[in-house]
């Protein structure tokens, strides 16, 4: 079972666990994990936040590589990956979905390639194991377009990225914390107890709110900002459409 | 008196008077901000502004109790139609409208927040959206809680901070509802400056003089350029630059 996905209070948790303690990822597990955060997560009115985790001592070290490389050798590629010519057809649902639901990347060790994809696209919140590290290694095989397809050039300053597009090395935690690229950095054995801080801290507020929020962030990516202004100010219409979420607004709560 | 103006030598200085001791902003206090912001911007000796908290908070919300009176015609489904699907009918001094405009409208000059205390939901909107450079006390905090409270309106998509700081913090403090203190707000890039408590103002106020020495149609210019070419490609954005850099 390479994605176990439990759900307690509100807080979905979901641990990807590969063959060995590299976490290397699978097919399978691309399928399971765009099941369980598409239609599980986003999806279940009960659930207002997920985190994310790596069985073990790595997060992932992205694609499996000699599976696939196997799969080339035996000319089984074209079978399981279709009739694209380059062999490696990168679960097309994942990258072109968002979640609206505030996910928490919680890693420790490796964090490459497809898992930045994840890390990089699905986690909005990040906690850093001081073990992590971060990085496209698979540009030094001559690989391409993890990078892009994490969409993380935008998540970190500019010079720092491409010095990992350039060379393919890895950044630290300490790094990727002062990049702002992860919220914070924590010994490696409290990175699940400082995860569910989290998550707890997120469960605490409206789920409509904050998907709503979250979704319009995320609709707002690419959007000039008068649109965008425009956008938020019409959306001031929701706090007073759901009578209970405005009389709660209006109750004048101290923050 | 909700928003006070000052102005010396090329520096305008406005200060927020909301309500109560966390400087909760009323509809008054809108709409004369938004007057504020116009005069500063048509005033063709100033060339840069302060913005300041009258009081310990920068602006710590919005004053529920002043908010219902405001919006009190919303009770019922014609007036929310009215305030949302069809502004163009409101009196263009009417709450609704001023707030919609305080929060779209783009000045050109460069404008400096000293933050003391509280900057929350929309008072980040007014950080993003209207100032450039931020002097903040120790003592501030930076946030949107009233998400907690089930406020779903995109504040944080119209602030515009998703182009200004890195995205991890925009969503921490979007999807926590956990305002981030001035140091945590120092090291994501969302203020320049971290001062002693109570030195914001004084701060922000030399740093002005220091931007009145730059021409003031170089400073327009600046500003301009760099909202507005933000995100067109290089070419496009060459257009504007030397328009700007001809004028």
């Amino acid at each position: 079972m390479p994605v176990h996905f439990d759900v307690a209070d509100g807080i979905a948790t979901i641990t990807v666990e590969g063959s060995s303690a590299l976490n290397a990822m699978t097919y399978e597990m691309y399928n399971a994990l765009e099941d369980t955060l598409f239609r599980k997560v986003d999806n279940d009115p009960a659930i207002k936040v997920a985190i994310l985790l790596g069985k073990g001592a790595n997060f992932s070290v992205g694609h499996d590589l000699k599976a696939a490389q196997a799969a080339i050798d035996v000319g089984a590629d074209r079978q399981v990956y279709g009739p694209q010519p380059f062999y490696f057809n990168p679960f097309p649902e994942i990258l072109s979905r968002r979640m609206y639901t505030p996910v928490i990347g919680a890693t420790r060790g490796w964090v490459l390639g497809a898992a930045m994809c994840y890390f990089g696209l699905h986690c909005s919140l990040r906690i850093a194991g001081e073990s992590s590290q971060f990085g496209y290694t698979e540009i030094k095989r001559g690989l391409v377009g993890a990078s892009i397809m994490a969409q993380t050039t935008s998540q970190m300053p500019y010079a720092l990225h491409m010095l990992m597009s350039a060379t393919g090395d890895t950044i630290d935690a300490r790094t990727a914390l002062d990049a702002g690229f992860v919220n914070e950095v924590v010994p490696d054995d409290r990175v699940e107890s400082r995860a569910r801080e989290v998550a707890q801290l997120v469960a605490r507020n409206p789920r409509i709110s904050v998907k709503a929020q979250k979704m319009l962030l995320i609709r707002g990516e690419r959007m000039p900002q008068q649109t965008a202004s425009l956008l938020a100010g019409s959306t001031w219409s929701l706090n007073t459409l759901d009578e209970p979420m405005f009389a709660t607004m209006n109750a004048g709560e101290a923050a | 008196m909700s928003v006070s103006v000052e102005r010396s030598g090329a520096v305008t200085e406005i200060r927020l008077s909301g309500t109560g001791a966390r400087n909760l902003a009323t509809p008054e206090l809108v709409l004369s901000l938004n007057d504020a912001l116009v005069a500063f911007e048509r005033d063709e000796a100033a060339s840069v502004a302060i913005l300041a908290g009258a009081r310990a908070h920068f602006w710590g919300g919005v004053d529920p109790d002043a908010q219902r009176e405001a919006f009190a015609d919303m009770a019922d489904m014609k007036g929310k139609l009215r305030h949302f699907a069809f502004p163009m009918a409101q009196d263009m001094r009417a709450m609704a409208v001023a707030w919609r405009r305080l929060f779209r409208w783009r000045g050109s000059k460069p404008v400096i927040a000293a933050i003391e205390g509280d900057c929350f939901d929309h008072g980040m909107v007014l950080l993003g959206v209207h100032t450039d450079l931020r002097i903040a006390a120790r003592d501030a905090r930076f946030g949107f809680p009233a998400i907690r409270r089930g406020d779903a309106a995109g504040e944080a998509l119209a602030s515009g901070l998703a182009a200004q700081i890195a995205p991890a913090w925009l969503n921490w403090m979007v999807e926590t509802a956990e305002p981030i203190d001035a140091a945590t707000a120092h090291r994501a890039w969302l203020i320049n400056e971290l001062v002693d408590d109570g030195d914001a103002l004084d701060r922000a106020r030399a740093l002005a003089l220091q931007v009145a020495r730059v021409p003031a149609a170089t400073l327009r210019a600046e500003k301009l350029g760099t909202r507005l070419t933000r995100t067109l490609d290089q070419d496009e954005a060459l257009i504007p630059a030397i328009a700007l850099a001809r004028s």
